[in-house]
């Protein structure tokens, strides 16, 4: 049994040392940013493929009849 | 049976000496009577089917590139039809619902999918032992760890079950495991190859890549796999050059670095490498220049905050509804630690203090490899500080990070980095690092065939 409580105060604890050597950077206050001019794509116009929508149900842990299967408070 | 490298073996097929048939039953032999080394998930059935349909295209001189050549596939990586379980018990029974564009390229091409490989869970790992399937075996030294996360594509590779084998690198993931089971492997530049089908670990970062016997095999696939696709924002459209098609090298700048030497843990490694980069500059008469980068030291410092926050984003579709498990409730220990680490960090409570900070870093990283390569053509260095760990050694999270910290720079500056054999220690295989800048990889294979050809 993984003690989820031990994980996250040692993630805590690695990403806070980490993030305390970045410290040392110096020019870590300069502005950063993307190089790309254009991140924008054209929509992609493709065939639908007919079986993909039976191909993803198959993969669906519980279903009825063509509807997959949750309980609403789990959402 | 005797082992052909990539170009002789497909002279052989195309020509009709060896058939791709033939080519098929020797590796799925091989795999079904090795299971010990545990490199495969799963196998595909329709194989030898596949290689006799290219076989019959190879008599009518419609065959592609890779022409019956068994490929193998980690396992983050969709295929149709086969299962892409991330070697999670998350996603244990997860069937891949469409070709990833690598896939559909190399199907263009006639090469043949041999099976799905291990790998670290979620390419989380760097040992290849957190897989859900068990740990993969190295094949060069069984009492070693054959590294990861490309765990089962290295050691595939390195038994002889496959010609070709996929791997994915976000921090080292195919580098780290070329290295530790003696064969090749190419992480590409950020960019070069589509991501779409790969099932992510950090978006920053992530490339699929090559790992073969020998070079001439890795050319060849990033020839096939690289170039712009309309399903990858990232990809580029740059030109895809025939990297297969090696070109002598002479009088290059061969760079240094002092500061890797420094974080070299045994000083064997960081010797060999050093030997082996004067090996390098003799044959070609090339010149070695020492040079600076200022906060690789800080790499792995700057890699894992943002690995958290974008592994921990890129896992909330695994929410067991639509398919899979809930990966919170059924996966291992590291990918838990980055997922609830993940969580914490990106909180609106800390905005600024860790992911934006780390990508300011990094952003400093690459300008440092930007600057170094003014002055040099190619950088060499190790790819581990130290040897592979013992199968079965208890290593803790910041140790296991710090195995990373000769191959992440390349995936935070974003450019191409490919491992040769440097040669041995102690009988355990080490790898030789060459990074070249961001699509330079023409002049990376130039320089990793030369290194292949000093017979190390």
């Amino acid at each position: 049994m993984i003690d989820r409580e031990k994980i996250r105060k040692q993630a805590k604890y690695i990403m806070d040392n980490f993030i305390k050597a970045l410290d040392k950077a110096e020019g870590i206050k300069q502005e950063f940013g993307s190089e790309r001019k254009c991140s924008m794509r054209a929509e992609i116009k493709k065939d639908k493929d007919p079986e993909f929508r039976k191909r993803m149900f198959n993969n669906a842990p519980k279903k009825r009849d063509d509807f997959l299967v949750m309980e609403k408070k789990t959402w | 049976m005797v082992v052909l490298m990539i170009k002789e073996k497909l002279a052989k097929i195309k020509s009709g000496k060896f058939s791709a048939k033939e080519n098929i039953e020797n590796f799925l032999k091989l795999i079904n009577g090795n299971r010990k080394i545990n490199a495969f998930i799963y196998v595909n059935k329709d194989a030898v089917k596949q290689a006799e349909i290219v076989d019959k295209k190879i008599k009518k001189e419609k065959a592609g590139r890779l022409a019956g050549l068994a490929i193998a596939v980690k396992s983050n990586i969709n295929v149709l039809d086969m299962p892409i379980t991330c070697a999670s018990k998350t996603l244990e029974n997860y069937y891949g619902v469409f070709d990833a564009d690598v896939i559909k390229k190399i199907k263009q091409e006639d090469g043949i999918i041999i099976g799905m490989v291990n790998m670290d869970e979620f390419a989380s790992g760097i040992t290849g032992e957190s897989s859900y399937f068990g740990p993969t075996i190295n094949p060069a030294c069984p009492e070693r760890v054959p590294g990861g996360s490309s765990s089962g594509s290295a050691a595939a590779v390195a038994a002889g079950m496959c010609d070709i084998a996929l791997g994915s690198d976000t921090g080292g993931s195919i580098r780290n495991p070329a290295s530790n089971c003696g064969i090749i492997g190419v992480k590409p530049s950020y960019g070069k190859v589509s991501r779409y089908g790969l099932i992510d670990l950090s978006m920053s970062f992530d490339q699929i890549g090559p790992l073969c016997k020998d070079t001439y095999g890795c050319a060849l696939m990033l020839e096939i796999i690289a170039g712009k696709s309309d399903y990858d924002s990232i990809s580029y459209d740059k030109p895809v050059e025939k990297y297969s098609d090696f070109k002598k090298i002479n009088k290059i700048r061969i760079g240094l670095s002092p500061d890797f030497e420094k974080l070299c843990k045994d000083k064997r490694v960081y010797d060999l490498i050093k030997s082996c980069a004067e090996k390098l500059a003799e044959k070609t008469n090339s010149k070695i220049k020492k040079i600076n980068l200022k906060y690789v030291d800080l790499a792995v410092q700057t890699y894992y905050p943002i690995v958290y926050v974008e592994f921990f984003s890129g896992t909330r579709k695994l929410d067991g509804r639509k398919y899979g498990r809930k990966i919170e409730d059924s996966c291992g220990e590291e990918v838990l630690r980055r997922i609830i680490g993940g969580k914490e960090i990106s909180k609106a409570e800390h905005h600024g203090t860790y992911y934006r900070k780390a990508l300011r870093v990094k952003d400093l990283i690459k300008k440092d490899f930007d600057n170094a390569f003014k002055n040099v053509d190619i950088i060499i260095a190790p790819v581990t500080p130290s040897l592979p760990p013992k199968l079965g050694d208890k290593i803790n999270p910041e140790e296991a990070y710090a195995f990373d910290v000769f191959t992440i720079p390349a995936n935070l500056a974003g450019i191409c980095s490919g491992v040769v054999k440097a040669g041995k220690i102690d009988g355990v295989p080490v790898g030789l690092q060459i990074f070249a800048p961001a699509f330079r990889e023409k002049l990376l294979f130039d320089v990793m065939k030369a290194c292949e050809d000093l017979n190390i």
